[in-house]
């Protein structure tokens, strides 16, 4: 994705140990291009937020490099960097008002003023607050805030742009509003944005490329493409989205045996007869009337039916496993069915300590 | 009706505590005792009885004195030596202040940096000696600074032992003792150690509460850590500093203890006369009088900062860049 020579910013083999013996980040390496939208996804605790903070500064990295525009940044404190944050919980100075918080950064630098106030201006319009210049922050929503925060950022001209978890404190709608309103405004900057969530919704929505961590380390790194249709783990395929992952056998390449049944599928090169895991999209799932009379696929028993609005979710007992099936077509409970697969909608992964039959009871 | 009852106990210990002995501080600072002058006389009927001064005849023997209400000591109030009195308790209040304000705060700063280990521990041992007694404080200082204390015993031995240092010291003229204590000096330095954790104490609560999320942002939009210390740290710490002015410069104006023992009598403030006019001299009702007059200039000066307080919110709302 990003050559040397478009490289913003090129994380290397970023390690974070805290109180000597928790590993926050074990070793981290990412390259991140111009105008990219990168995002850290992640479950709590996974490194995401320490990886961020770590780039912008506020924390020191036990080993490793951050490589802005070639030069190594881990010795700069945050104001020598030119790189801004919005912060979680936005942190805008109360005591002063939207315009001056969003002046903040360029009256430090001592600019003319007028200049500056046509700028603010003109920031507050990009996230659409015009006109809110004298308002006081403690009588704005939060959303209003989050754009006030974000145009305090942008009005630096940052080279790049880190937001951790900003629309953590929204409600759904407001939320999905600013994932639109955040993709516009770094497509209109031209700024280069890494985004920190644990929202796989959010991540899919706006990004580029997804990084999904885990325990301080990237699973996985691709376009929201990729990480959805082709999890590399179990533990992806189940953080991205609900999904059915089984315990199977690669028999040999582009034949994969589970649910008691040999498939044909597009993976190959895992060996033959290796135990391996099988992802299956609820959607990809294709339910058939016993009546069909298929030969050589597994049969399920419809156990629960749930209208979800733009399809059924439903729950199909084959053999000792159920699936988790959507369908517009709903299928009442105690149905017999048959089960079917296209060979391109299996996903191969191979075993991993997140795998179904390795899991610690209680942790799913 | 429930409510109420609660706050029954405390309405009472209101009105017995503080608002009548303040009635009565009024009451006493608005009047004066006169002497009543009167004669014996005997009467026709050989019985003996009373000529006042105004030519009435009682048969009862008068009270020696009279309560009256007048003005008069206030107008002996405003005299030159009680006001010069009010002017030094004054400065010696403000410049305590100050130095308490310039000890306290950089205290208060580190003591809630970042990289500042144990916090609470050293907070701790900045309050621990106020819980001696405050008389046992202010003595072990005088036999510190007294003549034949620990600082001037120190200091001859140093003389005795270098007499480069001795021969310096001859020639700047300072004599064989050096005298520390009955000075203004030596009260404000009492009044300083006394009060300096009240200076302390309430900045360091503030500066602790301030969102370390926003000093961080500041940093991030460009803030060398001195401007944070500018645009964030001092404008959200100024109502613990105000704070803690008052409760250095209230008791300071006040007291009468510390001039006593540091300053030896020879400094006396606002506050020995008083104690003075309840004690040696017994007249209540002038120190009554003078008792609201330090009043009025506390409530002046509290005013005083409340206003600076507003003020201060007032043009953080209207500033325009």
């Amino acid at each position: 994705m990003s050559t040397e020579n478009n490289c913003v910013l090129s994380v290397r083999d970023l390690r974070v140990t805290f109180d000597k013996n928790f590993v926050a980040l074990g070793g981290v390496s990412v390259d991140i291009g111009e105008n990219e939208f990168l995002t850290l996804l992640g479950p709590s605790g996974c490194g995401k937020t320490t990886l961020l903070r770590c780039i912008g500064g506020f924390e020191k990295p036990t080993s490793g490099e951050i490589l802005f525009r070639g030069q190594n940044i881990i010795p700069l404190p945050p104001y020598k960097r030119n790189i801004n944050t919005v912060f979680q919980r936005y942190a805008l100075f109360p005591h002063l008002n939207v315009a001056q918080n969003v002046a903040f950064g360029p009256d430090l630098r001592r600019e003319d003023k007028k200049a500056t106030a046509s700028k603010v201006s003109e920031m507050l319009e990009l996230v659409g607050l015009a006109g809110f210049e004298k308002r006081k922050i403690n009588s704005l929503s939060g959303g209003q805030q989050q754009r006030v925060a974000i145009a305090r950022a942008l009005i630096n001209k940052p080279e790049l742009l880190l937001l951790d978890e900003p629309l953590g404190a929204l409600d759904l709608k407001l939320r999905r509003e600013m994932q639109l309103e955040l993709k516009r405004i770094q497509k209109e900057s031209g700024i280069t944005f890494i985004f920190v969530t644990h929202d796989q919704e959010e991540a899919l929505t706006m990004s580029d490329r997804v990084a999904v961590m885990r325990a301080g380390h990237i699973l996985q790194l691709g376009s929201p493409e990729d990480i959805y249709n082709e999890p590399k783990s179990a533990f992806v395929a189940d953080f991205i989205g609900a999904s059915n992952i089984l315990p199977s056998t690669m028999v040999r390449d582009q034949l994969v045996h589970f649910l008691g049944y040999d498939f044909p599928c597009v993976d190959g090169g895992f060996g033959e007869n290796v135990p391996v895991d099988v992802v299956l999209r609820p959607e990809d799932v294709k339910l058939k009337p016993i009546s069909s009379g298929l030969q050589g696929v597994p049969e399920g028993v419809v156990e629960s039916l749930l209208f979800k609005g733009v399809h059924y979710e439903m729950k199909v007992r084959s053999g000792d496993q159920v699936l988790l099936v959507h369908s517009t077509h709903a299928r009442p409970v105690g149905t017999q069915v048959y089960l079917t697969l296209a060979p391109e909608d299996i996903q191969v992964m191979e075993k991993s300590d997140f795998s179904p039959d390795r899991r610690v009871k209680g942790e799913a | 009706m429930k409510k109420k009852a609660l706050s029954l106990p405390f309405v009472l210990w209101a009105v017995f505590f503080i608002v009548l002995p303040l009635l009565l501080i009024a009451w006493y600072g608005v009047t004066v005792e006169e002497t009543v002058q009167f004669e014996q006389v005997q009467m026709e009927d050989g019985s003996i009885a009373y000529r006042l001064e105004d030519g009435t005849v009682t048969s009862e023997e008068p009270w020696a004195k009279k309560v009256v209400i007048s003005l008069s000591n206030f107008k002996r109030m405003l005299e030159p030596t009680y006001l010069k009195l009010l002017g030094r308790s004054l400065r010696v209040a403000l410049v305590t202040t100050l130095i308490c304000l310039l000890l306290g705060y950089p205290v208060a700063l580190i003591l809630t940096g970042k990289d500042f280990k144990h916090p609470t521990l050293w907070l701790m041992l900045i309050i621990l000696p106020m819980w001696m007694n405050f008389l046992l404080r202010t003595y072990s200082w005088m036999s510190i600074l007294e003549n034949s204390g620990i600082l001037n015993s120190w200091i001859s031995s140093l003389r005795e032992a270098w007499p480069a240092f001795d021969g310096w010291l001859t020639s700047m003229g300072v004599g064989k003792k050096i005298i520390f204590l009955y000075n203004e000096n030596a009260v404000v330095l009492g009044m300083v150690y006394n009060y300096v954790s009240f200076m302390i104490m309430p900045i360091y609560t503030v500066i602790e509460k301030i969102d370390k999320s926003l000093l961080e942002a500041a940093s991030d939009l460009g803030a060398t850590p001195g401007q944070s210390f500018l645009k964030v740290t001092l404008p959200y710490s100024l109502p613990g500093v105000l704070e803690g002015i008052t409760m250095v410069f209230v008791p300071a104006v006040t007291t009468f203890v510390i001039s006593q023992l540091m300053g030896g009598g020879k400094v006396p403030l606002i506050g020995d006369i008083i104690q003075n006019q309840f004690g040696k001299s017994s007249d209540w009702h002038f120190g009554a009088t003078l008792s609201l007059l330090v009043m009025v200039v506390v409530l002046a000066f509290m005013g005083m900062l409340r206003k600076i307080d507003k003020d201060e919110d007032e043009e953080r709302e209207v500033r325009i860049i």
